[in-house]
């Protein structure tokens, strides 16, 4: 059960960093 | 087919989000592949406390503030970078230097601070080795990596390298919010729910999949 509770739970985290990662990308173009 | 030319239904997404360049996209599969290697160690962290945890959880004692600090230091650094990106993307340059510098600072207090739990977890013998000095020793390296950012961020601006700027700038931001989620993970993952918690939350959670 921790088995699978832990890779929901990484594939949650990974979810967030990309959606994270993508939302600041767009500070390198100028506002 | 020329390579040159831009065909008309490409659409213009240079101003949205989204990877613009190889280097970010590079940064961002190298972050997401690194999450991976993280995830064993903290995955071995909650197996072990769960097996033994008079052996291997962590007692603070009256270092109970450590792992505190280097959260907070996160927090006010992920503050710091992104009002400092904020006013580089407004093109204000006086507040893009003092912020970046603030955030150099953050991160160089963020670094001292895992190397003191680094060197807490060290003194405590080989369980703790086992369980934590390695998720220590990761992010301690993490945040050796952000001061390299900024230090690169401070070169490019003292050349007033613009162009090279609006590439490096995203993808530091993008390691430097990995840091940040990865360590508040690490620390409600290692020191603020048991074991016994985390399995009831796996068993609420996908209780489905066993009927």
């Amino acid at each position: 059960m921790a088995l699978i509770g832990f890779a929901l739970g990484m594939f949650a985290l990974v979810g967030v960093l990309i959606l994270v990662m993508r939302a600041v990308s767009s500070f390198g173009t100028k506002k | 087919m020329s390579a040159h030319h831009i065909p008309d239904w490409v659409p213009d997404r240079s101003g949205g989000t989204g990877a613009k360049d190889n280097g970010l996209l590079a940064t961002w599969l190298g972050l997401l592949s690194f999450t991976f290697f993280f995830g064993t160690f903290l995955a071995a962290n909650a197996y072990l406390r769960g097996w033994s945890p008079d052996k291997f959880a962590i007692s603070w004692g009256s270092n109970l503030d450590l792992p505190g600090i280097s959260t907070l230091l996160l927090i006010l650094a992920g503050i710091l970078s992104l009002a400092g990106a904020n006013a580089f993307r407004s093109t204000k340059w006086k507040a893009f230097q003092v912020l970046m510098l603030l955030s150099l600072i953050d991160f160089v207090c963020l670094a001292i601070a895992q190397m003191r739990l680094l060197m807490y977890t060290y003194n405590l013998g080989p369980a703790a080795w086992t369980a934590n000095l390695m998720i220590y020793i990761i992010q301690f390296a993490l945040s050796l990596v952000c001061i390299a950012f900024l230090i690169s961020i401070g070169k490019y601006f003292s050349e007033r390298n613009e162009k090279a700027l609006r590439r490096l700038v995203p993808a530091a931001l993008s390691v430097f919010f990995y840091t940040i989620i990865m360590g508040i993970v690490v620390l409600v993952l290692t020191d603020m729910i048991t074991i016994g918690q985390f399995t009831q939350w796996c068993g609420t959670k996908i209780g489905f999949v066993k009927q």
